[in-house]
């Protein structure tokens, strides 16, 4: 059964009725143990904790950011507790039974904020995949229409948030994890500069690259849960000291003085013209709007895709290559063949990628955003594939589909900027399109006034999956 | 540019790993393929900053400016 509730939503009723909040988490576990499942969504469910967590926060603060609200989380973000030990088996068979060692400090801040830990949703295997194949945690459906992807690596978590289970759940993002499933299943999803949210205790990939945060079906619950995440802490080597701020606040003021980009070359180009089209026409709306668009170029950007593939192999071999002899046979065939590829980085070579990222880094941003505060791309550069059609696993020829889904999010990845993708139409077969609005390190603010004036136009929120909504 | 010493040694450990040849092949090929592009890329030697410490820059700029 759906819910389709706002995070306002919720706490206006958990605030009036601090009683219902036990019977809104049973329902919403009932419903990710239902539809979640049917969905190949659901990895853990912990009915137990989560009602003891529920009755907990209900004789506590009420107000607290989240007080009360159910969310639920992509399987790589650790538990461990007095109360409950979760699994950590990052979507791969090669770590079955495998416990978290600690609590990751997101989850601890979502706790501190009042919301409620509803389970653990599909990740990709290792957080490897663009798509959202995984032949041993499931593969989960588009709830817009369940023959699609979801697309990858937090496809659990777009599925559900998408069916309306939760109102926000928490992705990861290394090449395109949170953008790419948020945009499939017609979501908010926010990749944060990096450094600004911790990523200790979060299943590892890249450790230069990992970044965390929420899909949403909303720019406000985006805004409201980034508010509770962001944090220095000594237990992330990437993390940074950064003003700590309220993401809702500025969010209303429209798009009035704010320079907006189009990057036409790469990211227009380079996408199939019907997705390039519908940008094309956002970016005259937004101009309409008064924000002040202009074109920008990017000089050098069409190497930051391949060099941040580079990257995730090298240091997903770092991570995982100790141990290869014993899980190989385990791990899926394009997980395997990732790590392999990252295991002929030398450390020269490495240490030299790292000089390479910081040295573009340090020449490209002054130059690019001299005259812009953001830019503007697709997420998705074609239609949604099917599932069947974008298993390569089952079909090697898809393999070459699948390496250009992330052709519009690495680069923002390579770059460590903050990025936030929104629904902006569906496609010729119905599904969500999205955009993405990349800006300065550190301008999450800005990003989600401009996502949601765009929000406002667009009307995205009312529509659903008609699937879902027929369902239960 | 590949490490010819560098990919002897690598090879020979995922063989013991067990590793098949045709998978240790198609990994050499395509790593070789991302470091060509890497050693392309003009690197200017002179900047000694981290990635972090450009990000820890930007964060600080923004403390500044607010504060």
């Amino acid at each position: 059964m759906p819910f389709y509730q706002s995070i306002s939503e919720i706490l206006s009723e958990n605030r009036q009725d601090v009683a219902g909040i036990g019977a809104r988490t049973a329902k919403v576990i009932e419903a990710l143990d239902g539809l979640g499942r049917e969905l190949d969504a659901t990895v853990f469910l912990d009915p137990e904790f989560s009602q003891d967590q529920a009755q907990s926060v209900a004789t506590g603060d009420a107000d607290l950011p989240l007080f009360g609200v159910p969310l639920a989380h992509k399987e790589l973000y650790g538990r461990n507790t007095k109360a409950a030990i979760w699994p950590d088996e990052g979507g791969s068979k090669s770590c079955k039974g495998q416990l978290a060692k600690k609590t990751a400090t997101t989850i601890d801040k979502l706790d501190k904020a009042g919301a409620i830990d509803c389970g653990r949703l599909v990740s990709v295997e290792y957080a490897l995949g663009v798509t959202g194949h995984n032949a041993y945690a499931g593969t989960p459906k588009n709830p817009w229409n369940r023959d699609y992807v979801c697309g990858g690596s937090s496809s659990g978590s777009a599925a559900v948030v998408a069916a309306g289970i939760v109102p926000g759940a928490l992705g990861s993002d290394t090449g395109g994890s949170i953008r790419l499933p948020a945009a499939a299943c017609g979501l908010v999803g926010i990749k944060p500069t990096q450094g600004l949210i911790s990523r200790s205790g979060i299943f590892p990939l890249s450790a230069s690259l990992d970044t965390a945060g929420p899909l949403t079906r909303s720019v406000e619950d985006g805004a409201r849960i980034l508010s509770c995440l962001t944090g220095y802490d000594s237990t992330d080597a990437m993390s940074i000291k950064a003003a700590k701020i309220d993401y809702t606040e500025q969010m209303e003021a429209g798009l009035h003085g704010i320079k907006i980009g189009l990057a036409e070359r790469y990211f227009l180009e380079g996408s199939d013209s019907d997705i390039a089209d519908m940008i094309a026409r956002l970016f005259d709306q937004i101009n309409q709007l008064g924000a002040a668009g202009s074109d920008v170029e990017i000089p050098g950007i069409e190497n930051t895709n391949p060099l941040n593939v580079l990257l995730i192999a090298s240091e997903a071999t770092k991570v995982h290559g100790n141990k290869l002899k014993d899980i190989h046979s385990d791990l899926n065939a394009q997980t395997l063949m990732r790590i392999l590829t990252g295991a002929f980085t030398s450390e020269t070579d490495y240490s030299r990628l790292l000089a390479c990222r910081a040295d573009y880094i340090a020449k490209t941003l002054p130059v690019l955003f001299d005259k812009i505060d953001m830019f503007l791309t697709p997420v998705w550069p074609f239609a949604l594939p099917t599932i069947e059609n974008s298993d390569v696993g089952s079909n090697p020829a898809a393999a070459a589909l699948v390496q250009k889904i992330g052709h519009n999010t690495r680069p923002v990845n390579f770059l460590g900027l903050p990025a936030i993708c929104l629904p902006i139409g569906v496609d010729k077969n119905g599904l969500p399109v999205s955009a993405q609005l990349v800006g300065k390190p550190f301008s999450e603010a800005l990003l989600i006034r401009a996502a949601r004036t765009i929000e406002r136009e667009i009307c995205f929120w009312d529509r659903r999956p008609d699937s879902v909504a027929n369902a239960g | 540019m590949t490490d010819k010493k560098n990919d002897a040694q690598v090879k020979d450990w995922l063989a013991a790993s067990g590793i098949s040849q045709a998978d240790i092949t198609l990994a050499h090929e395509t790593s070789a393929v991302l470091l060509d592009l890497l050693a392309s890329y003009p690197l200017d030697d002179r900047l000694k900053k981290s990635v972090r410490d450009l990000f820890e820059e930007a964060a600080e700029s923004q403390l500044r400016s607010a504060g």
